[in-house]
């Protein structure tokens, strides 16, 4: 008779408690937080910890220490973390069961980021907590402070045995996750780089980009990958254009000595935006890998053609608000604004033609808008396709819309498709309809912030999210020119559009020279 | 914020009410935005009547706009619900505003247009082609009732048509699509072609009154006889009025005089002030005479048709596009063709009032 085979063995479960299909674990350890007394701590990290507690997400041994200046208890921090949670976090009332036991591994240490002292101290601090915790000596370094800190930072955390070398230990981890941004150009980006890595390798570093712990850009690479539908389509032969907008009805607030510094391309273009762009342009991945995805993403970003400083009026144009109306309030301008110049050069707007030199994408141009003081808050991607051939429906100028493929990135998450549809009637006008998908609809659930998907995901030392060092270089490259042709020619022209409208004429004129208008967002 | 700044935030508004009516087992159904702005008074009231008409067939996201150009400064804004069907419903956005506010209103509605959709706007007001809105429109629908000079309209009109990107729209136009429908339709047969051609005298009675609001209650029948005159290539000569009656004085091809009467009637009917009452038509071939005449109660045009040996037995017609909110549809779906509205605002630009 002959023998019935065996089924195949399956791979032994790395602990025999750990259930098949329950992902990773997360590792005991401890995050300390440089510029714990920061905005972003308040708003964004403290919140994003306590609702990761609250859906048992966090490593069982686990704590949280805040490093900033100013000198303070760790009652008072954790005091004030409780107003930050309660104010910001996404899941409210705050339930006191989550609290109570999240307050008791909240820690305070308070010291000048350049002192060796502090970094000694907390050093024995530390190694007590990991006896009394049982953290294992792991440890994530999140670098909240201002960027001019990292260096600084890095250097004593190595120096006083706070970072680990990979090569020789194996028993422990340490891990920094940074902000951006990562520099201020292409050479200080490199030197930034260069410096870190002496002290720590690129697999130890988490570089956030906080767009792509958003459900909605995560998605992005699902609904692309996910749906042999779209794949057919997702290139030259279908695709007229595709537009990329970040708006914001926002001012700068009270962020106008860092906005005189960093200006938008800085703050969003470089970075969230050109993260966008690579998860729509990218190839698919071989694997889920996190390099395998990165990979791709860096291939895409070095087939970005770069700007062509002579004729860079033809593909990117820059703008600033003047005084204007939101909302039906009066707002003022730029230049009006705390702590900004009243000769400003710094734009608050700018919109660019894009070009990506391979097979999938060439002659597809990708229009990016980004501004401040836009009349809403929208990020979307909008994906047109090309124009019908005028063969059945051009008779008595009938205009047929193009079909767009919209993927609103925040709010109102989701994704549109537009088609046309004929109008019940006797006759044949057509009438574009919208099919939208959109989540709070589907999901009922408000879906995590991105800080607790970041966050979790760098304890499980799983870097997909977060943007590698050639990335982020590859990026500055192509920025970097035309950040210094901007910094080195004025823009006379400067406020050039009224706050509450969609940015300066030229921006318009952009696409309309070539037959094309921006969409409504 | 002052009192006279009673602006909610919209957005949450819009938010609240999606959620109530998903309450009520109701989806959001939009197929465009429709702007209106109209100035406050009856006319406004009328354009809310006939845009409901519009929404019960297509549902759309609303945004009213009620100026008072004179007076204080003011600025409010609310949203509210209708209720389309049992399982569907659509949004409407309420903005009045008073004096120098109006500058800040385009601020209020830009973020509430419809991605994706098409933009309409009705201007019921001497059309703005400033505004910073017109750019989103794809098209603009002029209410010419509303302008106190139509000339003067008329070459806004046209200006107006060379400077804004969108197509424009004319309500009255639109609403006159019947009547031009049954004219074209009966002189096509080829028994009153030369009746037509030999046309010696028109006369337009149209519905006005001695309490009327509208500033230009004439628009249509001015439109109608226009209608004559372009397609017909007329020339005009001159104008002149008399007691209320417009007489326009036409040359057709053959230099043949052509007399074109506009004449009031103040009757009380149950029909909105303009409306076109009767046409006649005197022509010298074979002393011919055509009376439309409209149906005071019911949507027909009762035709009869004589000359010197013969009376035809009358018939009545049904008059397509007289109900409320069907001119907005209309222009919405059906748009006013181009070349021939443009050569009618160029011929009214020239008759002096």
């Amino acid at each position: 008779m002959k023998e019935i085979p065996s089924p195949p063995e399956k791979p032994a479960l790395p602990f025999p408690l750990e259930e098949e299909g329950g992902g990773k674990s997360a590792e005991p350890c401890i995050l300390v937080i440089f510029g714990a007394t920061g905005d972003l701590t308040a708003r964004k990290l403290f919140p994003a910890l306590y609702n990761l507690m609250k859906e048992g997400q966090l490593p069982q041994h686990f704590a949280v220490v805040g490093f900033a200046r100013k000198e303070k208890s760790h009652e008072q921090f954790r005091s004030e973390m409780f107003e930050a949670i309660s104010t910001f976090s996404r899941t409210k009332p705050i339930e006191n069961y989550v609290w109570d036991s999240f307050k008791e591994n909240i820690f305070y240490h308070s010291s000048q980021f350049d002192e060796d002292m502090g970094y000694k101290s907390l050093k024995t601090f530390l190694d007590e907590l990991d006896r009394k915790l049982k953290t294992k000596g792991n440890r994530i370094y999140y670098f909240a402070s201002q960027p001019s800190f990292f260096p600084v930072i890095v250097e004593k955390l190595k120096t006083h045995q706070l970072l680990y070398d990979t090569h020789i230990t194996k028993e422990k981890w340490s891990r920094v996750i940074i902000e951006k941004p990562f520099g201020h150009d292409y050479p200080s980006a490199q030197n930034l780089q260069q410096f870190i890595l002496k002290h720590l390798s690129e697999n130890q570093l988490f570089r956030i980009d906080h767009y792509l712990g958003k459900e909605t850009v995560q998605n992005i690479l699902i609904f692309r990958f996910a749906n042999s539908l779209f794949e057919a389509f997702w290139n030259n032969h279908y695709i007229d254009h595709v537009q990329i907008t970040v708006a914001e009805d926002l001012g700068i607030g009270r962020r106008g000595a860092f906005w005189e510094e960093a200006g938008l391309v800085r703050d969003v273009v470089q970075n969230h935006m050109m993260q966008l762009l690579s998860l729509v342009t990218m190839e698919p991945p071989t694997s889920l890998a996190p390099d395998a995805i990165r990979d791709e993403k860096v291939k895409i970003l070095q087939a970005i053609r770069p700007f062509d400083i002579k004729n860079l009026k033809n593909v990117a144009i820059r703008g600033q608000y003047g005084p204007g109306f939101i909302a039906g309030e009066k707002v003022i301008g730029y230049r009006e604004e705390a702590h900004v110049s009243p000769t400003s050069n710094v734009e608050t707007f700018a919109a660019f033609e894009l070009n990506i030199d391979n097979w999938r994408w060439a002659n597809v141009p990708f229009y990016l808008r980004a501004g401040k003081r836009l009349p809403k808050r929208a990020t979307e991607i909008a994906i047109i396709f090309k124009e019908v051939p005028s063969i059945l429906f051009s008779k008595k100028g009938t205009k047929i819309d193009k079909n767009v493929l919209t993927l609103r990135i925040q709010p109102n998450e989701g994704i549109a498709l537009k088609i046309n549809c004929k109008v019940p009637g006797p006759q044949s006008p057509i009438q574009p309809v919208k099919m939208d998908f959109s989540y709070s609809s589907f999901f009922g659930f408000s879906p995590p912030e991105a800080y607790e998907r970041l966050i979790l995901d760098a304890i499980l030392n799983d870097s997909t999210l977060f943007a590698r060092g050639d990335e982020v270089l590859t990026s500055w490259k192509l920025f970097t020119p035309l950040l210094n042709e901007w910094e080195e020619k004025r823009e006379e022209a400067f406020p050039n559009y009224a706050a509450g409208t969609f940015g300066p004429p030229a921006a318009d004129a952009l696409l309309q020279s070539k037959g094309r208008a921006w969409k409504l967002v | 914020m002052t009192d006279n700044l009673q602006i909610i935030n919209i957005e949450r508004a819009l938010k609240g009410l999606s959620e109530e009516e998903r309450g009520k087992n109701r989806a959001h159904a939009s197929l465009f935005t429709l702007i209106l702005y109209s100035q406050k008074g009856e006319r406004d009231l009328y354009f809310r009547k006939s845009i409901d008409a519009v929404i019960s067939k297509f549902p759309c996201r609303l945004i009213l706009v009620t100026r008072e150009k004179n007076g204080e400064n003011y600025l409010r804004s609310s949203v509210s619900s209708t209720a389309i069907s049992s399982s569907l419903f659509c949004e409407k956005i309420s903005i009045d505003v008073g004096g120098e506010f109006d500058e800040r209103v385009p601020s209020l509605i830009l973020p509430h247009l419809l991605p994706d959709l098409p933009v309409y706007m009705i201007w019921s007001d001497v059309p703005e082609p400033k505004n910073p809105l017109i750019r989103y429109a794809k098209r603009v629908i002029i209410d010419p009732e509303i302008s106190p000079h139509f000339q003067k309209c008329a070459k806004i009109l046209l200006d107006f048509e060379c400077q804004i990107p969108c197509e424009i729209g004319d309500l009255s136009w639109s609403s006159l699509r019947g009547w031009r429908k049954i004219i074209s339709e009966t002189f096509r047969e080829e028994e009153w072609t030369e009746y037509l051609a030999e046309t010696r005298e028109i006369t337009l009675t149209y519905l006005s009154s001695k309490e009327c609001q509208i500033p230009f209650p004439e628009v249509r029948a001015l439109y109608l006889q226009a209608f004559f005159a372009t397609s017909l290539n007329w020339q005009f000569v001159h104008s002149e009025s008399i007691d209320g009656t417009l007489t326009l004085t036409y040359e057709n091809q053959k230099g043949k005089k052509i007399i074109v009467r506009l004449v009031r009637n103040y009757e009380s009917l149950p029909l909105p002030i303009g409306r076109v009452l009767s046409l006649e038509l005197f022509s010298d071939f074979r002393e011919g005479h055509f009376l439309f005449k409209r149906n005071r109660e019911k949507r027909q045009i009762f035709l009869t048709i004589s000359d010197k040996d013969r009376c035809l037995l009358p018939f009545y017609i049904p008059l397509i596009g007289a109900k409320e909110g069907e001119e907005i549809i209309e222009e919405l779906f059906y748009p006013t063709q181009k070349a021939p509205y443009l050569k009618i605002l160029k011929l009214l630009s020239q008759i002096p009032r």
